[in-house]
């Protein structure tokens, strides 16, 4: 209320006030709905599509982590030297996995 | 009321919208210009101002009102457009628009109309005009301009007696 009344001013309060102005464009509503609702579809779209690619991402790592995992039993078993190589790869596929889902995270975070 | 609407809207009732569109359209296109001073930008600003409005409803805290979140993101939008445009070089510096101004009024004698108000207006800097359209039309107190605007309390001060006093020295100028 002080502020208010070290700063009253009529004549700059009515002079802001007369220079008040309106947008012009009679259509700015609907281009703002429009763009709206089109951004809005977009990211529906943009959601089901990662949905869909991240169970597809899932889908095959969890088979080629399947595949390695029993390689690695098998080569165990037979006491394969080059087992080591397939746990390696076993190691990069689960670290690849991992980058790949906590970057599908963001992305549907983000949308 | 506003909250209803900010419920309705994360609700998934993107129509509900158009409430605030239809609310602070007007506003925000004159914080807007008082900033970027041309029409066709500071409409392009009013426009992302409420996509980012839209986009970024779900981080609204509620911890100050809808309007004065919605001020705060119109002043970013305007500043950031402002800064584009002097990058451009689109922009006159505010010094030469004053020059323009008043040679053109020369002879023609000031008259207080509202198109010539808006021109006066118009000269006031970015800061100016912002603080003046805040404080005077939106009455704001300074608390919150400083919310807004980033400005300290001080500095607001400063700002709004400056305002004040450009205003008065080119309106007497030209009367």
């Amino acid at each position: 209320m002080e502020e208010r009344q070290e700063f009253k001013d009529d004549f700059i309060k009515d002079f802001v006030e007369k220079g008040k102005r309106k947008i012009s464009n009679e259509n700015f509503e609907n281009q703002i709905m429009q763009k709206i609702y089109e951004r809005t579809t977009y990211k529906k779209e943009v959601v089901s599509k990662l949905k869909k690619s991240m169970y597809f991402f899932c889908s095959g790592l969890f088979l080629i982590i399947m595949y390695i995992f029993t390689t690695v039993l098998i080569k165990f078993s037979l006491n394969d030297e080059r087992s080591f190589i397939s746990v390696l790869a076993l190691f990069f596929a689960s670290i690849i996995g991992i980058i790949f889902l906590s970057n599908y995270k963001r992305l549907l975070n983000y949308f | 009321m506003d909250d209803i609407y900010i419920d309705r809207v994360l609700s998934g009732d993107i129509e509900a919208f158009s409430y605030f569109v239809k609310t602070y359209k007007d506003m925000a296109f004159n914080l807007a210009i008082s900033i970027v001073k041309d029409e066709q930008y500071a409409e392009e600003v009013t426009q992302d101002a409420f996509m980012k409005a839209f986009s970024n409803l779900k981080s609204f805290k509620r911890t100050s009102t809808f309007k004065s979140w919605f001020y705060r993101i119109v002043v970013n939008e305007s500043f950031l457009q402002l800064r584009k445009l002097k990058k451009k070089q689109i922009l006159v510096p505010i010094e030469t628009v004053k020059e323009i101004a008043l040679e053109d009024r020369v002879g023609e004698g000031f008259t207080e109309d509202i198109d010539k108000i808006q021109k006066v207006l118009s000269l006031l800097t970015a800061k100016e005009g912002l603080a003046l359209q805040l404080f005077y039309l939106e009455e704001v107190s300074l608390k919150e301009i400083t919310g807004i605007t980033g400005w300290t309390l001080a500095n607001t001060k400063v700002i709004l007696h400056r305002a004040r006093k450009n205003l008065r020295n080119i309106y007497s100028k030209n009367q």
